[in-house]
């Protein structure tokens, strides 16, 4: 064999090789096919503690994995979870990568344009976090100070909305970036949810935050993509089940240290079944 | 939640490290290899080629990589076409450093003197002798300073890869400090470890010079 073809050879199987990788595994549609395959693909956040993160020793751990790994239980297969970025969630479910999310999506009704929702597994409060000797009792009180928040996140639209246009608002790319400036000063308060207090008692436990203001109750249902009737049937009865046996609070009760909220039976433009 | 880094967590950087450091080889040898033919062809005297090599070099040095990144995924990837990651980086970097590469590398060949060339095809070299014989071999020597800069500029060009989901050193310090909540202990550790890369480089740039310059005496 002449280092021409050889040559050839290998890069015909370096080819086969990229096209295997880039493959689209078969889309599972329904439970059926889920069952059939054996695993589902669950997406979940990566870097998002207590629900979605890397534990300590480089797991997917947290509420959203824990859920998921019960789903699964259920469904009789093996779960596989993708850790992705808030950013990248309804594209990574959209282009088929995953067969649902538990990613901690808030159930808002822009979103639920793009994916289909179930009744919420979770729940969290926007809230505004700043220092104890802060006087905040309403919004317009937060109006003079230097606010942090993520870009584009719940809590960003919220504050956004509520104070008057030309307050000094910074938007930050991550909870870390917005922690940071609360802790060394940049800003005076951050647009925040429940869990940012769990985190930061955890990192500094003598610290002086506070709760100021809740803006929003946030709930977070299992996504799927539009049109899936089938699974999404069977997810609602499946989390239905997890509430009545119990098995969600004790899930609430180690990440959050809270019992599980009581959920609502419905919410504005945010349908939990396909219609 | 973690609140110190251990040995998971350095393996997590160490891993994003060697994703840095794939990105930047495939970026520079791709790009090496697309800067070369760009630079003959900028230094060809066939006006329409020029014309062509030049145009490509403008687009590509007169645009952000991480547009460029963003483009080559998301834009191929609303044709329908399944493309990874990997490959839409691989792609970018390679066009962007293709056009980097190539006008330092015209520049290199442009300053090896014109009688240079003259003399080699009054001595009946063809093109390609004249080129391997006379004018590449000096012209090399020229290049490394920038050509080596141009490296450095690249290795820490590939944390742009984060916008396509890409997990290399940058993005694995983002997740971490998002984990721990002590961005400024991690991204310190990212920047030492993106120095340890980068100053073996030039280091490595230098010593090149120096063994190229006897032959220059000759």
């Amino acid at each position: 064999m002449s280092t021409s073809i050889k040559r050839r050879v290998a890069l015909g199987l370096l080819a086969l090789g990229v096209a295997t990788l880039t493959m689209r595994p078969a889309t599972a549609q329904t439970v059926d096919e889920i069952k059939q395959r054996g695993v589902v693909r669950i997406g979940v956040l990566s870097e998002l503690p207590p629900w979605g993160f890397l534990d300590a020793s480089g797991k997917l751990a947290g509420y959203d994995v824990d859920v998921g790994t019960l789903l699964a239980q259920k469904l009789g297969v093996r779960a596989e979870f993708s850790g992705m970025t808030v950013s990248a969630r309804i594209a990574q479910l959209m282009t088929n990568k995953v067969d649902m999310l538990l990613a901690t999506m808030g159930m808002y009704p822009e979103r639920a344009k793009a994916v289909q929702f179930t009744e919420p597994y979770a729940g969290l409060k926007i809230i505004l976090l700043a220092n104890k000797n802060q006087k905040i009792e309403k919004l317009e009180d937060a109006a003079k100070l230097r606010i942090g928040v993520t870009r584009g996140a719940a809590q960003d639209i919220a504050i956004t909305k509520g104070l008057p246009p030309g307050s000094d608002i910074r938007r930050f790319d991550d909870d870390s970036a917005v922690i940071q400036a609360l802790v060394t000063g940049q800003v005076e308060a951050a647009g925040a949810n429940t869990t940012y207090i769990i985190n930061i008692r955890k990192v500094m436990p003598n610290n002086e935050f506070e709760q100021k203001l809740v803006f929003n109750d946030q709930w977070m249902g299992v996504a799927t993509r539009p049109g899936q009737k089938d699974l999404n049937t069977w997810l609602n009865a499946a989390i239905d089940e997890l509430k009545a046996n119990g098995q969600l609070d004790a899930i609430s009760q180690k990440w959050t240290a809270q019992k599980l909220p009581d959920f609502p039976t419905s919410l504005p433009g945010v349908p939990y079944t396909v219609q | 939640m973690i609140t110190s880094l251990g040995p998971v967590q350095y393996l997590l950087l160490l891993q994003g490290l060697l994703w840095t450091l794939a990105l930047s080889s495939v970026g520079f040898l791709c790009g090496g290899i697309g800067g070369f033919g760009i630079a003959l062809a900028r230094s060809s005297g066939l006006r329409w080629l020029e014309s062509l090599a030049s145009a490509f070099i403008e687009v590509f040095r007169g645009t952000p990589l991480l547009l460029q990144l963003f483009i080559v995924y998301y834009g191929v990837g609303l044709l329908n076409i399944d493309m990874s990651p990997w490959l839409a980086v691989a792609v970018a970097l390679m066009l962007h450093a293709s056009a980097f590469l190539g006008e330092i590398w015209r520049g290199s060949i442009q300053s090896v003197p014109l009688g240079q060339t003259e003399a080699a095809t009054a001595l009946g070299l063809h093109y390609a002798d004249r080129m391997r014989y006379v004018v590449l071999p000096q012209a090399v020597k020229v290049s490394i300073p920038a050509t080596i800069g141009f490296l450095v500029q690249l290795v820490k060009g590939t944390s742009l890869a984060a916008i396509v989901n890409f997990t290399e050193l940058s993005r694995t310090g983002t997740l971490l400090s998002n984990l721990t909540y002590r961005p400024l202990m991690i991204y310190a550790i990212v920047g030492a470890i993106y120095f340890v890369v980068c100053w073996p480089l030039s280091w490595f740039g230098r010593a090149m010079e120096r063994r190229f310059t006897p032959a220059d005496r000759t």
